[in-house]
This record gives structure tokens, sequence and C-alpha cells, in this order.
């Protein structure tokens, strides 16, 4: 019998296998899977600000309609992508989880990783291309900032894709209800307005919506002309915390069913 | 103490306390291969999650301490979109093994008769058993699961397979819910029988838990009702 190791090098190295094979099979399957990664928040961002450059509406902020969209649909991404992503293990890890070495934490840890370092790779890559294109300058307001806010995007992805995996366990329709229920997020996440112009009341209730405030963050980050008078980073906080503490609780409790 | 059953007991369902297995307890100990005798499919399909960490017991401990395999010969794991170098790769790496030195080893050992290279889904059935078949003699973990048997088609590769499984057997240690008799009789030192009321009988003497489980079966009134 071989020397015991520690149990956080066995996680270690069972990640580190599981990273591997995320990235092998998930997008190295085919050479067109990374493309369409990056095609996909570039080419939104793009279509919108074409669409609204030809109704010519004016920009809420600033004077360029790609640069507005990109820090709205950046992060809106970085999340909602978690979330689907942590949300389908049980369905497209089921055999993995059957090998007596893996665990959904892993898992979701492993998946965790690749995503978020496959979209930030992909953010930035936009964000150059367009600032190439000429369409907005690199002098950011504060870069801290944007990182601080890419980080909570992807705090809120996992805790909340880990809560959502607990639901979809136990009621398996929930994930249908998901994709209706998150559907109107892209429109109350402020990608295409700003709170300036949202009335009183209106606020009140969205204020609860964590990817408004990461939206709003991001755009304080970008723009040096403009400061959100609505995001508020302590309930940001007290979000993620609950939501990863929920996460991993409801994990633990339905980790036997999930399993059977 | 490789793997350890405290007083393991499974429910058949989470509303009725209608156990499908009742008390197990046994220590594996390394050398010491162990057959557990099952009837019931249900009992042995729970058994076997119980072994594979899948499920956990609703009432007493699994402890698991060494490196567990999965069932010999089977690669449900394979990902048919990667090719089956890669998968052989992730499963060397989820065990901390060497991928390059055990990767050589297999090819060796099945006479390169199996293209690493290709995607696993264009692998055949007999050829996926075989890469799998030889990937558990090189990894050396500390227990072998068998389902079934450790049969494959290729009656050269077999023969070749059961001599060096026999080896591998000497530092490691299996358990099976087969009932291939022949091989029970080759391999096992020691039988626990389940009934189909889920209670355990251990056995130290193998013709004795064999013909003890032949009896059960006869001596089997009513059709269990559960099974449905």
């Amino acid at each position: 019998m071989p020397a015991k190791s520690h149990p956080l090098l066995i996680q270690i190295r069972i990640i580190g296998a599981l990273i591997y094979r995320l990235i092998k099979s998930e997008h190295g399957a085919t050479t067109f899977s990374y493309f369409a990664a990056f095609l996909k928040p570039l080419g939104q961002i793009m279509m919108l600000s074409t669409m609204f450059s030809v109704i010519s509406r004016s920009v809420p902020i600033g004077d360029n309609y790609i640069i507005f969209l990109a820090s709205g649909i950046i992060p809106y991404h970085l999340c909602m992508t978690l979330v689907s992503k942590v949300m389908a293990i049980h369905k497209s890890g089921k055999i993995l989880i059957s090998h007596p070495m893996i665990t959904h934490i892993d898992l979701s840890i492993a998946i965790l990783i690749v995503e978020s370092s496959i979209l930030l790779i992909v953010s930035v890559f936009t964000l150059m291309i367009v600032g190439f294109l000429g369409l907005w300058d690199f002098r950011v307001d504060s870069v801290l900032q944007i990182l601080l806010t890419a980080i909570s995007s992807i705090a809120v992805g996992y805790g909340v894709g880990l809560i959502n995996l607990s639901i979809s366990i136990r009621l398996p329709s929930y994930e249908k209800a998901w994709q209706l229920l998150s559907m109107p997020l892209f429109i109350l996440s402020g990608i295409l307005f700003t709170t300036d112009i949202i009335p009183k009341a209106a606020i009140e209730y969205l204020y609860y919506n964590p990817l408004l405030h990461i939206t709003e963050s991001m755009r304080t980050g970008v723009y040096r002309s403009w400061d959100s008078s609505f995001t508020d980073p302590m309930y940001l906080t007290k979000f993620i915390v609950v939501s990863i503490f929920l996460g991993l609780l409801m994990q633990k409790l339905t980790e036997k069913r999930a399993r059977a | 103490m490789i793997l350890n059953f405290k007083n393991v007991s499974v429910a058949a369902s989470t509303k009725q306390k209608n156990w499908l297995i009742q008390d197990l307890s046994f220590d594996l100990k390394e050398g010491k291969n162990l057959a557990l005798l099952i009837h019931d499919e249900r009992i042995r399909i729970q058994t076997m999650k119980l072994l594979l960490g899948t499920i956990k017991p609703d009432a007493g401990r699994v402890i698991r301490q060494g490196n567990i395999s999965t069932p010999i010969g089977e690669s449900a794991i394979f990902h048919g979109e990667m090719t089956t170098e890669n998968n052989l790769r992730f499963i060397c790496k989820l065990y901390g093994r060497n991928p390059t030195k055990v990767i050589t080893n297999i090819l060796d050992y099945i006479e390169n008769s199996v293209n690493l290279k290709s995607k696993s889904k264009t692998l055949n059935a007999v050829d996926k058993r075989k890469v799998a078949m030889a990937l558990s003699l090189f990894l050396e973990l500390d227990v072998y699961l068998i389902r079934g048997d450790i049969g494959h088609p290729d009656s050269h590769f077999k023969e070749k397979f059961e001599t060096d499984f026999m080896k591998l057997l000497r530092t490691s240690t299996a358990i099976t819910v087969s009932t291939n008799m022949q091989m029970l009789r080759t391999l096992f030192h020691s039988i626990i029988t389940i009934d189909n009321e889920g209670v355990s009988t251990p056995f130290s003497d193998l013709e004795k838990g064999i013909s003890h489980h032949k009896n059960t079966k006869q001596n089997r009134g009513a059709p269990n009702d559960a099974i449905k």
C-alpha cells in the first residue's frame, strides 16, 4: 500500500485531472468551439450596437455604443455562463460522478476554474479588439474596480449555479423554469440603460438584482466622467456570501439524492 | 485496512424503511480477496454503488482509504470526442500516475493492436475493453472491483491478462459482486452472502459459502414483491 497523501493534495490532483478533461472534451473537441466562445459576446455587442446606431438613440454615457454595451454584456456573460454550466453538472457529469474518485464539488470547482478563465480571456480580447478598431481609448477609470467587478460576477455565478444545481436535482422541471426566469434578466440587468433614467418606484425592486449592481459598478470602473449612484458594494458582498453559503449547504443536503 | 464497512444499511426507498441491506460489516484486508454473493439484482446494484461511493449508506459507515478502481474492463468514463490516449491520460492524472509511462506500458501490453490516437467513439467495444483492462493492470491501485467477469473475446489476450492479474493481486486486493463460480474458486479467499432480506452471513470457507448461496436460492419462498 503506497503512503497516504494529504486529502487536500488528492483533491487538487483530481481537480487538475478534471480541468484537463474539461478542456480536451468540451472545448477541444472541434476547433470551432473556441472561436464560438469568442464570437458569442463579440457578436452580441456588434449586433446590438449596430442596431442602436441605426435607430440613432443617444448613448446614455459617453458617445460610443460599443463600449457602453461591452461594459454591460461582459460581466453579464461571465455570470450567466457560469450559472448554466454549474447547473448542468448533474446531467453533463453523470458518468464522471459515478467514478469512485470524483464528487460534485470537485467537478464544480473544475468547471469554475475552466469557464471563468476562458470567459476572462475572451473578455479581455473582446475589449482589445474593440480598442484596436479605435472605438474606445484604453484609458479606463479604474482597472481595480473592473477586476473586482469581474470577480464578483464570477462569484455570483458560482453561488447561484450551485443553488440552481441543488434545486434542479430535486425538481427536474426547474431547469426549464430557470430558462424562462432568466430571460428578462438581460433587460433588467441594465445592459441597455443606466439606472439614472429609471423611476424611483422601480429602483426599489431592481435594487435586489445583483447583476444590475455589477453592470453599474463595471461602468463606474470604465468611464472616467461617470459614477453610478446606484451600485451598493455592501449588498453585492452580502449576496455573494449568502448565495455561496446556501449553494454549498444545499449541495451537501442534496448530494445523496443526486448520486442515487 | 483499505476498505471498511461498519454496520452498513441501505433502505429500499426514502419513505418506507424496508431494508435492502442490513448491518453489513466487513473489513477488507490486503491480499484477502472478498466475494459478495447476492441473488437480488437490486441489492447487487446498490452494493456496487456503495463500493464505488456513488451512494452513501442510510445507516453505518463506509471507510475507504485506498485507491479504488472502476469495475475492471469498463470504459464508461472514456469521452467519445477525446482520443483514447487523452482519456487514458485523464485517468492516470486522476490517480496521480505518470501518464506517459502508463500509456507506453499499455501499448506494449496490447501489442499495438489498437490505435490510441483516434477518437474513443471510433473504437469498437472489444478494443475498448482491451484498453480498459490493460489500463487497470498498470494503475497499481489498492482495490480492484470486478463486475461480471474478467474475460475477453481475444483468447490470447485473455490468458495473458489472467496470469498478470493474478500476479497483481499479490500486492492489491479484489472485491467482486459477480457469481462466476469458476473465477470465485480461483481468485477469492472469503465470501459474504447477502440474502433477499438483506441479511449478510460471512464465510471464510469458499465451498460452504457457495453451497449456502445455492441453498438460499432454492429455499426462496414467494417472490419478493418489491421487485417489479
